[in-house]
Order: structure tokens, then C-alpha cells, then sequence
């Protein structure tokens, strides 16, 4: 194999040196996470979209971080500017305040924007291909190779 | 055999990249979206009426005949644009016309078809935007074909030009009645 | 007289591009040692002309001559001078004219390095043809010194190229794109002369591996420019032009993999060699994707069909003929160095690294494929009449994930030559738990939380870490390399999962807090900028009562351009950024406004920039060997 004795005396310092520095990472991350219990507010006055419940945020942001906007179709509604965004998120908005239910907002979004109004494509006949893509891939290159 | 065919996959695939890429130099509208409500029927909304206060523009009435619905706002300058050919499709081809006004002011809107022209039957006042959300419109302006039984069945995003009305609309608006 | 010059140095260019894509070519048929002798000198014209193109190009921008109806297009008076001087890239035909000068940068760099090189002269030739196709593009369908019919005005940069970003992304980029013209030419220039062997894979590793640099350093310079710019804390959107730069990048890895590869097993050589081509025609392809208009992107430059033909065609050209070349001495032997000793083709024989490096190589080529395909499904979906199908970050995101799983469990058993011996499993098992462990609890320890997804990237990244040290004692320069990937990986998975963000409408003179942090909203006044009017809000951020910064968010409405535009204002930190921007004004004083806390964001691009120094200190390497 490849001899790199040239790279032996400084490998040896560069062994204990990156041993060191992985270990002090690993003690970093640990003590930074430790920050991370802090609590974060989901429902004071302030918030724009106030809700009652951390679920309902998480369900509000959920949904307009992978909702296409429809004007300026390679944002999310969460990131555009658009007036249109800003009515649809306030729609969003207003159906889980509503209560209704993920499937009743995704119903209510396709039925009048199609199922391009979400980033995720479905998972249908049309596009079997898609998700099979890298599977297929993958095989067929090792038979090419193969044979 | 074998191997031959193999040889040659790396070009089929290109081939076929390259062709199809080439189609979408000159077909593809990216930014295009189909109308996800064609062959439904138009949502069921009441808006106030603009030029008759106290009365209401109803779904209801866009029953009976083949009609258009245009989306229209007097910020939106291709709707200004679009105006000119929505008043010579109501006068010489005597299509019905019917009309939202989508997130303006009324008193904008009322003096605007007071300067412009006033092709409408009806207009409706979509000052929130709700029915716009119904409709599934990202621009505006945009204009339904709406058959007898309240169906929409063609969507045309942008101001409509004559060459288009004369083409694509007015053909269909015309099969639609004799359905 | 900027517009004559200007055409005159293209013209000049071309001819020598010309000169030097025919003659070393007839030279070679016909054994004229003359006609070889003028491929170095045709370069160095070339290279010199098109300098004289990119100089006086620029002079025009500084001197804001709107003569030029590019120069008009994207600049203004009142621009600064640095961004004047970078607006030359600005738009469609200005970054044809950087792509050309960077081709012919590596070209004349190349050749002085390999002065000595017998296929010189024929690798020349194979560049000179590219950089001919490109020149004709450049001057009959996207001139830069076209004339103004009538004097115009200046219609100003494109306020979000308006960024210290924009100085340095694209030329990075490019540098990266096209310097995959060299590993290609060679390749050709090898495969024309039968002579695939040691020493070409070692040249084209050596070429593979700058442009990779590059191209890894371009690619997380404008993730780190998205960040600054496009106000919502986001650095990677799977937009197809960001999937357009990423293609050629997937695929060089793959093809840094697979010379490695060919050092141990000789199979590899006709897969390094496709992947060559591969990789330089997905630049062509990003490069024609970018500007062809059929794709839906905030970034790409204005469409054109006649310019989309003309960059097919190209690529069309070039990819056939490379092809037909690859594929044409089918049987003919593939000349071998006898010092390489080809090793068993059995796998997992005697070298275990083989399969890393093979189910690397495969992995790679698999995720840029994919890419590709999700990126064109929604127009083939389009043309099939399946309907509108949108392929947006949630399906790469999904579908990315089980390829980078196996990419990192092969990572970490990179240093492993030998898997045979009970020993080394004791010891692995033992470091595969403790991994596993760290994944786990880590989290759910500091946080409450465990997260399926977020613990199996932990654990795979911590199992790449553990096995580093004995990495470093072998490959410096991969481990240093690999550390960045892993770094990389950690910045996304950290921040993804525990990154927090608060939308809230607040007065002046009142304060909110995002978690341990309060922020108070001191007011907002308007300035002037030399081509915006700017209202510009004052932001005080405390944690446990101690200052920790101010931060000042902008809304900036760009007078020439018509256009309002976002700025954000960031507290950098290795750990985690503080990021604010302006939302709307709600009413008389109301503001909405966007607060995002970012944990480990900066390991992203450190994660790249210590990719790019890893594969630097390859090449240094080597350099040394060779002295």
C-alpha cells in the first residue's frame, strides 16, 4: 500500500493532536446541548400566529415550510412575500385554530390548488418512478458495471 | 449481444436527455399551473354586489347559460390591459361576462369601470379574498369558462388577448352552449 | 470604442482557439512535430485575448459605459464601485465571458505545470474545441459588448446580487465548473491514445481533485451567501440551479473515488473514465440548465430558446463525440503500467477499502443521478400529461438520507485495510456502541427528546469520528477531508433539529425573548444607502442580562430596480447564530419580525471550507512527492 513514511513524525503528532481534538468536541457538543434545555415559548401576545398548544405551532410551521406558494413557485409559503402567501398562511392559519385536522387542511389545499401545491410530490402511479428512482439506479449500475 | 447493447445504453440515455430537453425549450411553461377545479362545479359563494348595494352576486346565478368569470383588480395592471378585449368579447361575440373584483377597495373598483367601461352583469366583491383562496387563482387576471350547470371547465391565466379569445376560448365557449 | 475593442479581443480569441483546437489535432495525425509545437503557444494567445475581453468588459462597468448594452442592463452610477466591478457576472452573457476566461485560466495553468507532458498538445486540442463551441456561443448569441443602439440608462445590479457573497461565489463556482475540462480532456486525449494507464490516472486525479476544491468551496460559499440573503435562515432549498451546481459536484467526488480506487484494482479504469465525461457534461448540463428558462428558479438568468438550443447542441457535440470515443476501443488493450499490479477482482480478497471506495463511487453516482431526475421530473411529468407534479426539498431531503447512511458507515471504516480479524470487530463493536449510545442519549439528555432521524445522524457521524485517528495516521488529507463531510453533516443535523424561530408583531420601545434570549425593539430610522432608501430597525439582544449584541434588520427599497429587498442582520457564533429580519410594518409603528436561533449553523460551511483545505493538502502533497 501507499507509504507514507515522509508523513510518520508529524502523523504521530497529528494522530494525538486530532484524538484531542475529537475528544474535545465531543465534550463541547455535550456541554453545549446542555443550553439547550432552556425553554422556548410557543404562545406569548407577541406571536403573530398565536396558539395554544406547542402541537398546533408545530403543525402551522409544518405546513408552510412545505407548502409551495403558488406566485412564487420556488418558495415556501413560510419564506414568500407574495400577498397570495401571506392570505394562504393566514387560511392555514385559521383552519387549525379551527381544529380541523392535517388531512382536512391538505384536502382543502389540493382541492383547489392541485397536489403541486406541495413540495413533497404524492406518492402515486405517476410517481412510482420518482421514488423508485434511486433504488433503480443504484441496481442498474451495478448490473452495467457487472456486465 | 450483450455487451452491445450495454455499449450503446450510454447514448440511448443521452439521446433521450437531450431530445426531451430540447422539447422544453419550446413547450414548457414552467410556471403554468392547470386549474386543480375543472369539471367541478364553481364554489357556492355569496359577495356583496358592487354596482347595487344591498344585493348580493350569488354562484346561483351563473346557472342556465355559458358564461365567463373574470378575476380582475384595479391595482393589477395586466387587467387593465385585458379590459379593452373583455368589452369587444361582450359586445360583438355576446358572451355573458361576470366578474369578481379580488382584494380592492369598491370605491376604487366603482370608479374605474366608471372610466374604463363596465362589461360585467354582475360583480362581486372579493375584498378578503376568500373566494380567490376557492378558486385556486395565483395571478390575476384570470378568466373561467363556466358551462349550463355551473361547471368550470376551462382556466385561462393572464391577461386574455384577442388572439387567445379567438383561438382557445371562444371555440370551447361555443361547443359548451351546443352541449 | 469599448464595443470594437472588446469585439476585436473575441475575434482574436476565437482564432487562436481555432488554431489551437486544429492544429495540435492534425499535428498528432500526421506526426508534424511543428503542429503540436503551437498548441501552447494558441493557448497562451487565447488566454491573453480573453483577459483583454474580461479587462476592458470591466473598465466598461467602472467607467459606467452605458454604450454597452450589457453594462446598461446591469449597472448604475450610483452602484459601488466593488459591485460595478462584479456585476460583469451579474447576467447571462458577462458569466458566458468569466466561463471562457476560467477555461482558458486552467488551460495555460495546466500547461505550464505539464510543459513536459507528451499528450500536451492533444489534451490542448481537446480543450481548444470546447472553448471554440463556447466562443462562437459567447459572440454570436450572447455578445457582452454589444452596442447600445441609443444611449441608455443604468437599470442597476439585481439588489440580492447586492452582497459581498456575490463577490466571491461565482468565481469559485466557475473556477470549480470548468475546471473539470481538464480531467476530461485528458481522459480523451488518454483514451485517443490507447493509453489508460497509472500515470494518467494519477494526472487526472491530481486535475480532478483543484477543480473539486473549487467547486466545493463555490458551492459552500452561495450556500453561505443564501443564508445572508434571502432572509428566512435557510442555506440549501434543492432549487434546481443549486441542484444544477450540485450534479458535477456528486459526480467529481464519485470520480475522486474511483481513481482512488484505481490504484488497487484495474477494474475501475473504464468507470473513472465515463465518470470524466459524466462530470464534465453535467457542467455543460448545469450550465445550459441555468439559462435555458425551463425550469422554475429564483436563480437563474434570463431565458432565451436560442440560446438553450445553441448550449444543447454543444453539449449534444461534445458528449457524443466523448462517448463515441469511450466507447470505441472496446478491445483494443488498455495500455497498463506493469509497476500497478491489478488486484483480485473478488472483492473483499485482500483489500477491504475496495468496497468502501466502490460503494462510494456507486453511492454517489446514484444520489446525482437522483438529483437529476427529481430536478427534470416535473417537466417530464409535464410532457407525459401525468399532470403538475411538484418536487420539492421534502422529497430530495427523504430520499438523500439512506444514501448518506451508507456513505457514512462506509466513512468510517475507510482506514480498515483488513476486515478479517476477530480483534479489530471486538474493537469496532465496542466503538459501533458507543456511537449508537451517544446518538441516543445525547440528545434526550440535554434536550427531552429523541428523534429517530436526528440520533441515527449522530450516531453515524460520531462513527465516522471515532475511526478518524487511525485515518489521520494513514491519509491526512482524506481524513481531514472526511472530518469536513462529517462536520458538515453534524451542522445540518444539529440545526435542522434543534434550530427554534418565533414570527412576532412587536411596538418599539417593547421586547421578546426567544428562548434564554431577549431582544429589545429599540426604534427604527431611515438612511440612505448610494442606491437604496433603507428603513433600518435597532435590536438590543440580552441573555441573562448581560448585552450580548445589536442587530440591526433592514428593509431596503432599491430606487432604480423598483425592488424591496430583505436584510438580515446575524450574530455569528461557532455554537449557534442569532438571526433577525423584518417582516412587514403593521401599522403606524407595528412591526412583524422574524427571530431564528440557529445552532451549529456555521459547521456547514466550515464543514466545506475543511472538505476543500483537506483536498488542498492532497494536492500539496503530491506536489511534494513530485519535487
Amino acid at each position: 500500500m501507499r507509504e507514507n513514511k515522509s508523513l510518520v513524525m508529524p502523523a504521530q503528532a497529528g494522530i494525538q493532536l486530532s484524538t484531542q481534538m475529537l475528544r474535545f468536541f465531543l465534550l463541547i457538543l455535550a456541554l453545549f446541548l446542555l443550553f439547550l434545555t432552556s425553554t422556548f415559548a410557543y404562545a406569548t401576545p407577541q406571536d403573530l400566529y398565536p396558539f395554544s398548544s406547542p402541537a398546533d405551532a408545530q403543525r402551522f410551521q409544518a405546513f408552510i415550510k412545505t407548502t409551495r406558494c403558488v406566485v412564487c413557485q420556488n418558495q415556501t409559503l413560510a419564506e414568500s412575500n407574495a400577498p397570495l402567501a401571506k392570505d394562504l398562511r393566514d387560511k392555514i392559519y385559521t383552519l387549525i385554530k379551527d381544529q380541523q385536522s392535517d388531512a382536512d387542511i391538505t384536502a382543502f389545499l389540493t382541492q383547489r390548488y392541485g397536489t403541486f401545491i406541495f413540495m413533497r410530490p404524492p406518492v402515486n402511479y405517476a410517481t412510482l418512478a420518482l421514488w423508485l428512482a434511486p433504488l433503480l439506479i443504484f441496481f442498474l449500475t451495478i448490473a452495467f458495471l457487472v456486465l | 449481444m450483450k455487451k452491445a447493447n450495454f455499449t450503446l445504453m450510454p447514448f440511448i440515455i443521452l439521446a433521450t436527455l437531450l431530445g426531451f430537453l430540447a422539447y422544453e425549450l419550446f413547450h414548457a411553461k414552467p410556471q403554468a399551473l392547470p386549474s386543480a377545479l375543472i369539471g367541478q362545479s364553481l364554489p357556492n359563494f355569496r359577495l356583496p354586489s358592487l354596482l347595487e348595494p344591498g344585493k348580493n352576486f350569488s354562484a346561483a346565478e351563473l346557472q342556465g347559460r355559458v358564461s365567463l368569470l373574470n378575476i380582475w383588480a384595479t391595482w393589477c395592471s395586466a387587467c387593465r390591459i385585458e379590459h379593452e378585449t373583455l368589452i369587444i368579447i361582450n359586445q360583438r361575440d355576446h358572451v355573458p361576462l361576470f366578474s369578481i373584483d379580488y382584494k380592492d377597495n369598491p370605491e376604487d373598483a366603482k370608479l374605474w369601470l366608471k372610466n374604463l367601461g363596465n362589461p360585467y352583469e354582475k360583480i362581486g366583491e372579493d375584498t378578503q379574498g376568500d373566494l380567490g383562496i376557492d378558486l385556486g387563482i395565483y395571478g390575476t387576471p384570470e378568466t373561467f369558462i363556466i358551462d349550463k350547470q355551473g361547471k368550470i371547465r376551462y382556466r385561462h391565466v393572464g391577461a386574455l388577448d384577442e388572439n387567445t379569445w379567438q383561438e382557445v376560448l371562444l371555440p370551447l365557449v361555443r361547443q359548451y352552449e351546443r352541449e | 470604442m469599448i464595443s470594437t475593442l472588446g469585439n476585436i479581443t473575441l475575434v482574436c480569441a476565437l482564432l487562436f482557439a481555432v488554431l489551437q483546437s486544429s492544429l495540435p489535432l492534425s499535428g498528432t495525425w500526421r506526426k508534424n512535430v511543428y503542429a503540436l509545437a503551437v498548441a501552447r503557444p494558441c493557448a497562451w494567445g487565447q488566454f491573453f485575448a480573453i483577459l483583454c475581453a474580461y479587462l476592458l468588459l470591466t473598465l466598461a462597468f467602472y467607467t459606467n459605459d452605458f454604450s454597452l448594452t450589457y453594462v446598461a442592463a446591469n449597472s448604475h452610477p450610483a452602484l459601488p464601485w466593488f459591485y460595478r466591478l462584479t456585476a460583469l457576472w451579474g447576467a447571462h452573457e458577462g458569466s458566458i465571458l468569466l466561463w471562457i476566461l476560467f477555461l482558458n485560466a486552467w488551460t495555460v495553468y495546466f500547461s505550464h505545470r505539464q510543459k513536459n507532458l507528451a499528450s500536451l498538445p492533444l489534451i490542448l486540442a481537446i480543450v481548444g474545441c470546447v472553448s471554440v463551441c463556447f466562443l462562437l456561443f459567447l459572440i454570436f448569441t450572447s455578445n457582452p459588448f454589444l452596442a447600445a443602439p441609443y444611449p441608455l440608462q443604468g437599470q442597476d445590479l439585481n439588489p440580492l446580487l447586492q452582497d459581498p457573497g456575490f463577490i466571491i461565489h461565482p468565481p469559485m463556482l466557475y473556477a470549480g465548473y470548468v475546471g473539470f475540462v481538464i480531467p476530461f480532456a485528458i481522459t480523451q486525449a488518454a483514451l485517443l491514445q490507447k493509453k489508460l494507464d497509472a500515470s494518467w490516472a494519477m494526472l487526472t486525479r491530481q486535475w480532478t481533485l483543484a477543480a473539486w476544491c473549487f467547486l466545493t468551496l463555490g458551492i459552500t460559499l452561495g450556500s453561505w451567501w443564501a443564508y445572508r440573503v434571502l432572509g428566512w435562515g435557510g442555506f440549501w432549498f434543492w432549487d434546481p440551479v443549486e441542484n444544477a451546481s450540485l450534479l458535477p459536484w456528486l459526480m467529481g467526488t464519485a470520480l475522486l473515488h474511483s481513481l482512488v480506487l484505481f490504484e488497487k484494482h484495474a477494474g475501475s479504469v473504464r468507470w473513472s473514465a465515463l465518470l470524466t465525461i459524466i462530470t464534465f457534461a453535467f457542467s455543460l448540463l448545469g450550465t445550459f440548465l441555468v439559462r435555458s428558462g425551463i425550469l422554475v428558479s429564483a436563480h437563474t438568468f434570463a431565458n432565451d430558446p436560442a440560446r438553450g438550443i445553441f448550449l444543447l447542441l454543444l453539449l449534444a457535440i461534445v458528449a457524443t463525440l466523448a462517448l463515441v470515443n469511450y466507447v470505441y476501443p472496446r478491445h483494443a488493450t488498455l495500455g497498463m503500467d506493469p509497476a500497478v499490479k491489478p488486484r483480485d477482482d473478488s472483492l473483499g480478497a485482500r483489500d477491504d477499502s475496495l468496497i468502501g471506495l466502490w460503494g462510494n463511487t456507486l453511492l454517489l453516482f446514484t444520489a446525482a443521478m437522483t438529483v437529476l431526475i427529481g430536478t427534470l421530473y416535473p417537466l417530464i411529468a409535464e410532457t407525459l400529461k401525468l399532470g403538475a407534479i411538484s418536487v420539492g426539498a421534502p422529497y430530495f431531503n427523504l430520499v438523500m438520507t439512506p444514501i448518506l447512511f451508507l456513505l457514512l458507515i462506509l466513512m468510517g471504516f475507510a482506514p480498515y485495510r483488513d476486515l478479517h480479524h476477530r480483534k479489530l470487530w471486538f474493537s469496532l463493536l465496542r466503538k459501533i456502541v458507543v456511537c449508537l449510545l451517544g446518538g441516543i442519549f445525547l440528545p434526550w439528555f440535554f434536550s427531552g427528546t429523541i428523534d429517530f432521524l436526528t440520533s441515527l445522524l449522530l450516531a453515524l457521524s460520531f462513527w465516522v469520528l471515532i475511526n478518524l485517528p487511525i485515518a489521520m495516521r494513514q491519509i491526512p488529507a482524506m481524513t481531514i477531508a472526511h472530518l469536513g463531510f462529517v462536520i458538515l453533516i453534524l451542522g445540518i443535523t444539529l440545526s435542522s433539529a434543534f434550530s427554534e424561530e418565533r414570527e412576532v408583531r412587536i411596538q418599539p420601545q417593547e421586547n421578546t425573548r426567544l428562548g434564554p434570549y431577549v431582544f429589545h425593539f429599540l426604534g427604527t430610522d431611515e438612511i440612505q444607502g448610494e442606491n437604496y432608501k433603507s428603513i433600518r430597525a435597532h435590536f438590543l439582544v440580552k441573555k441573562n442580562q448581560r448585552i450580548i449584541t445589536d442587530l440591526t434588520p433592514e428593509k431596503r427599497f432599491y430606487l432604480v430596480r423598483d425592488m424591496i429587498m430583505t436584510k438580515v442582520d446575524i450574530h455569528p457564533g461557532i455554537f449557534r447564530d442569532l438571526y433577525i429580519a423584518l417582516g412587514e410594518p403593521l401599522d403606524k409603528t407595528a412591526w412583524s419580525v422574524r427571530l431564528y436561533y440557529k445552532p451549529f449553523i456555521r459547521w456547514v460551511w466550515s464543514g466545506g471550507v475543511l472538505m476543500t483545505l483537506g483536498g488542498l493538502l492532497a494536492l500539496w502533497q503530491r506536489r511534494q512527492k513530485s519535487l
